[in-house]
């Protein structure tokens, strides 16, 4: 039952209708971020803030919401945006993917596929992929407008020439429906194949960037690479400790302070659904 | 065996009783009024205020006891507060040339019409500690306050523009855009500027203003009028059609008198910087006339290179509530990218030690 | 303090967004979309609640002639305060009717290079999204092309959309609305005959 003193959600409608247009045109155009007036919210900026607007603006009182931080249903800051949704939607919640109509996500993609019925919404810290190559909004515009990301190739082409191999290990760029090149949110590159083609919607937020953008559902989503060094996704040489998992994300759990260490699946109901299963 | 840690919605409920046992501090003191915060640490209450886009002293004092003092967690509080009352439209611009004046000063000139009078000011005081706050004192006999004229005095710089010395105000046909509802995009017009510094972080705005003044954008600034008051606030519910008064706002208005544009062809004048501020926050009113003069640059045909003149630098770093929700965001937990990093260099690690092995053999 | 009336309204909101948020992240497939509000002459209700759903002050509203009717544009006003105009250019969304709907598509907001999404979304009212020329939709969420039936279109509709939708990502969205269905096609939507390559 959801606090007579807040609105359906939190937000204002008169703010969810702001979001959801940009929504909608975020669907239309691709990978293309959207300017969005985005509000202060009850969470500080850099926490959320986007994902939440984003979630606020689609819920419906049906929904069973998930919420995860780096995989886990119970990681502080997923907890407390869990019971934000609570207490302000009065929505049913669940840990188990399978049975969430929407998930709202920080830095993973779960394990499980997804289907038409699921709408998943990343949080984002910064929109821009291009940011940290060019600083400045009005030229990285620009360059998107241009179709113009040489200096991306650049870059990722100087790691390999330096390193031997790319060095962006998560926020891995991809180009999506064939036009613009996209940050994924700091996702582990291990989960960038996962947006390509998925039967659910994707909804990107950033709160304080100010910029929402969208995958839709069976679009192609092609992580940037070269002929000579394609696209790679992580492997370990551990299972999980606890499942057994082999193809799943791990965490690395420190054990002792002698260099004791052991891996388990990042994604805390995947794990829980597969050693169930056995 | 090895068991993921639950529990996280236990530590949440535990870390917010302990905050609210150090917020109360050692029970034999006295604990702190909202009110007493109102009134006797105004300049804290004005300063979130400004930076929390609301006024109302008594939230703003609430915020602050209720962050411990700390002043950006309390403009955010109101920040957040903020959204969520209805907004009923948008109030007749204030008539600061009607301010009913408490202190009005001008460095421009010795003297001017209306006088200088310099109200409740740390200006001159001797900053020494005074321990004889430390107990509570005795009634203050009231102080001596000039006569002041009963007219509101006329600006400084109205004056200048009488005799063609300064530029004119601003002018423009459109009503300006609100900052609140739309995604600041870049170039932005000067209406969304001003209301960007006066949300901003006072300490940003301090260092960029005195950076102008040690040469990274100079504009030769006089303080052409300060004055700070209280001002009628007027709006006209679409019900009535007529303008009523709404209340009253104490603010702080900075007119500067910059670095004068012309030629031997065209007859020079001074240029203007401006700062508004709710309250008597002076120094945030002058640092904002300050920046907002160098952001001007390009209107102005002057070149731009100093942090200060740049817009989307400046602009995008000014709101506190934003830098330190990001910053302080690092606390979250990343382990999942922090492992991907670890993975890589392990690897790269590894192919460097194989690679010396090889070349060993 | 919100009363049960209003988180009704914000519930019963929701919904009907969340309706034309999949069909326009699934173009081609039909949903039936409950509506907030009564029919007013040639609008349909299902149109009207679309507009109920996105309008507001900040946005505005061109009404094609058949729709300039003074009860439709005093409801317009009073649910959405939104702005009515007569210029196509500055509008956000329009109510046409399938018939009229090729002509002036050029007229639209379609954006621009760096601020695509600034266009505009016509919401095109037919009788039937079951019958009518048939054509193929296929493109971002859409797993495989899906015929899509839209009665009262001009085959020249099609080919008028092609040319204003050309310069991707600038171009025009579109939603075209039964009496109780919404049909969604953003620019992003490659539409085709059958037979065609």
């Amino acid at each position: 039952m959801s606090s007579a003193s807040y609105n359906f959600a939190y937000l204002s409608e008169q703010t969810k209708r702001m979001i959801r247009r940009a929504l909608l045109k975020a669907i239309a155009i691709p990978g293309y971020q959207v300017p969005f007036a985005s509000r202060e919210m009850p969470m500080p900026y850099g926490w959320g803030t986007g994902g939440v607007q984003v979630t606020a603006a689609i819920l419906v009182p049906e929904d069973v919401l998930k919420v995860i931080d780096q995989g886990a249903d119970d990681t502080t800051n997923a907890v407390s945006l869990r019971s934000f949704f609570v207490k302000t939607a009065g929505i049913a919640t669940t840990e188990a993917t399978a049975e969430a109509t929407v998930i709202q996500t920080r830095h993973r993609i779960p394990e499980a596929p997804l289907t038409e019925n699921q709408i998943l919404v990343f949080q984002v810290p910064i929109p821009e992929p291009l940011r940290f190559l060019e600083p400045r909004e009005t030229e990285t515009r620009k360059m998107h407008a241009l179709e113009e990301y040489g200096v991306m190739h650049v870059k990722l082409y100087e790691d390999i020439a330096k390193l031997g191999q790319v060095a962006t290990t998560y926020a891995y760029p991809a180009k999506v429906a064939g036009r613009y090149v996209f940050d994924p949110s700091p996702i582990p590159k291990f989960d960038n194949p996962k947006l390509d083609h998925n039967p659910a919607l994707q909804l990107f937020g950033a709160g304080r960037e100010k910029r929402v953008y969208a995958i839709p559902p069976y679009t192609s989503v092609q992580s940037l690479d070269f002929e000579d060094h394609p696209f790679e996704i992580q492997k370990w040489d551990h299972t999980c400790a606890l499942c057994g998992s082999d193809d799943s994300f791990l965490d690395e759990i420190i054990t002792d302070d002698k260099g004791g260490h052991m891996f388990v699946c990042s994604d805390t109901d995947h794990c829980r659904a597969t050693q169930e299963q056995k | 065996m090895y068991v993921a840690v639950k529990g996280g919605e236990k530590a949440i409920a535990a870390a917010h009783r302990l905050l609210a046992e150090k917020r109360r501090g050692d029970v034999a003191v006295p604990e702190l009024g909202v009110e007493q915060i109102e009134q006797q640490l105004a300049l804290s209450v004005e300063r979130v205020m400004n930076e929390g886009s609301l006024y109302d002293r008594g939230w703003a004092a609430l915020a602050i006891k209720q962050a411990r003092g700390d002043l950006i967690e309390a403009a955010f509080l109101l920040r957040a507060a903020r959204t969520t009352l209805t907004r009923f439209g948008y109030s007749t611009p204030i008539a600061t040339e009607k301010m009913e004046i408490t202190r009005r000063i001008s460095a421009a000139f010795k003297d001017i019409p209306g006088g200088q009078i310099l109200g409740p000011t740390f200006d001159y005081t001797h900053r020494l500690l005074d321990f004889a706050l430390a107990e509570p004192g005795e009634p203050l006999a009231p102080a001596m306050v000039s006569e002041l004229a009963l007219e509101p005095p006329v600006r400084v710089l109205d004056l200048l523009r009488q005799q063609g010395l300064i530029e004119a105000a601003t002018q423009t046909s459109t009503s300006p855009e609100d900052l609140t509802e739309a995604p600041l995009n870049f170039p932005a017009g000067r209406d969304l500027r001003l209301q960007n510094l006066v949300r901003g972080d006072e300490g940003f705005l301090l260092a960029l203003a005195y950076s102008t003044q040690r040469g990274y954008g100079r504009s030769h600034p006089f303080a052409g009028e300060i004055r700070f008051g209280s001002i009628e606030v007027m709006f006209t519910p679409e019900e009535l059609g007529f303008e009523i008064s709404i209340g009253e706002i104490a603010v702080t208005e900075c007119d500067m008198i910059n670095q004068f544009k012309g030629s031997t062809e065209v007859a020079p004048q001074f240029t203007r910087g401006y700062g508004l501020v709710l309250g008597q926050c002076e120094r945030k009113a002058m640092s904002m006339a300050l920046v907002d003069r160098a952001l001007r640059c390009e209107e102005l045909g002057e070149e731009r290179g100093a942090p200060a003149q740049d817009e989307e630098f400046v602009l995008s770093h000014s709101d506190n509530v934003q830098a330190t929700g990001f910053v302080e965001h690092l606390k979250l937990p990343h382990y999942v990218d922090f492992q991907s990093e670890l993975a890589m260099l392990r690897q790269m690690h590894a192919e460097i030690a194989a690679k010396k092995k090889a070349a060993a053999e | 303090m919100f009363d049960q009336a209003s988180m009704n309204n914000a519930q019963q909101g929701a919904r009907a967004f969340r309706l034309i948020l999949n069909a326009m992240a699934r173009p081609g497939k039909v949903f039936t979309l409950p509506s907030l509000i009564e029919r007013s002459g040639p609008a349909y209700a299902t149109t009207l609640t679309v507009l109920l759903a996105l309008g507001d002050h900040l946005t505005s509203i061109y009404l094609a002639k058949a729709f300039s009717t003074a009860e439709i544009e005093k409801l317009l006003r009073f649910h959405t305060a939104s702005q009515l105009l007569e210029d196509r250019a500055q509008a956000d969304f329009a109510i046409l009717n399938a018939a009229d709907a090729e002509m002036a598509l050029d007229a639209w907001k379609r954006g621009n290079p760096e601020y695509p999404d600034q266009s505009a979304t016509l919401l095109i009212q037919t009788t039937s999204l079951t019958l009518g020329q048939e054509v193929q939709f296929s493109g971002p969420g859409i797993q495989s092309p899906i015929t899509v039936r839209i009665a009262d279109i001009n085959p020249s509709f099609w080919k008028a959309r092609a040319a204003a939708n050309a310069t991707f990502p600038l171009g025009v969205d579109m939603i075209f609305i039964t009496p109780q269905e919404i049909l969604g096609c953003p620019r992003s939507t490659h539409v085709s005959f059958a037979g065609d390559i």
